[in-house]
């Protein structure tokens, strides 16, 4: 589904950091993805008595430029996937990464996730649906509670060399490590 | 004797005459805007960059891989140079 070699981290890395700096010439905006959840809530039709003082903003005003760009993202990707990507092309993963891969089960390596894991067949089991239900909730609860998910932390936060943005890449990375290493093996055991 | 009057936030549509000055609204938090005053973004051209914007970004990202989740394990792992530094 992707292609075999990855554009390499040297041209990736700067072209992504060309997108944010444009973003910054074009309109002043700030680049970060997870203030669109917060827009989409807020341009949900609910009463405005109902809603929680922190839905309460013309979202129309200050969430769209936000809106269109990630749909933007979510073209390109597709476009990238479903166009200019061999999808015969096996993804390069180091060889010990498969190893444990397989010991956990995952011997699908196709697509950008494991099927095995990650579907709708998947969520019909404990374990899928805990990681598909579960992940998808701390995902979104934890970006919200940090105030920004990887993209307006790690990429924004960081070149601004903002020390909570710091903090919580920490907290994003040291997250990902404790899944990897412990929860990973103890769910799929 | 009575607890006084809360006034909530929300309350600010029809206030009642009893309740007093109105709280700060301690759990609203500012929503990040523009940093810059140059365009209000709306426009149909400045949309139409943020969405060509977003789109490179799509491709890089799968270009890159750096959307797999078999790639992030990689990291994770330490077993890849790609993204791990």
């Amino acid at each position: 589904m992707l292609p075999a070699s990855p554009l390499p981290w040297y041209v990736a890395g700067p072209l992504i950091g060309l997108v944010v700096l444009a973003l910054l010439v074009v309109g002043g905006k700030a680049f970060g993805l997870s203030a669109t959840l917060r827009h989409a809530c807020a341009a949900l039709p609910v009463p405005e008595r109902a809603r929680p003082g922190f839905l309460r903003y013309d979202w129309r005003a200050v969430g769209t430029w936000n809106l269109v760009f990630a749909l933007g993202i979510a073209v390109g990707g597709f476009v990238g996937l479903r166009v200019l990507s061999d999808p015969a092309a096996p993804l390069a993963l180091a060889a010990p990464t498969v190893v444990a891969l397989a010991e956990l089960g995952v011997t699908d390596l196709s697509g950008v996730v494991p099927a095995q894991l990650i579907s709708w067949s998947a969520l019909g089991t404990p374990v899928g649906a805990l990681m598909v239900i579960g992940g998808g909730f701390l995902v979104g609860f934890g970006a919200r509670w940090a105030g920004g998910c990887t993209s307006g932390h790690a990429i924004s936060g960081l070149a601004a060399l903002q020390v909570p943005s710091l903090v919580a890449v920490a907290g994003f990375f040291a997250g990902g490590l404790l899944v990897t290493h412990v929860f990973l093996p103890l769910l799929l055991a | 004797m009575r607890p006084p009057l809360l006034y909530r936030q929300s309350d600010a549509a029809a206030a009642s005459p009893h309740a007093g000055a109105p709280l700060p609204a301690k759990c609203v938090e500012p929503v990040p805007a523009a940093l810059g005053d140059r365009a209000d973004g709306n426009g149909p051209l400045a949309l139409a960059t943020y969405g060509l914007l977003g789109a490179v970004l799509g491709v890089v990202f799968t270009q890159a891989q750096v959307v797999s989740w078999f790639r992030i394990y990689e990291m994770f792992r330490f077993e890849s140079f790609h993204m791990s530094a």
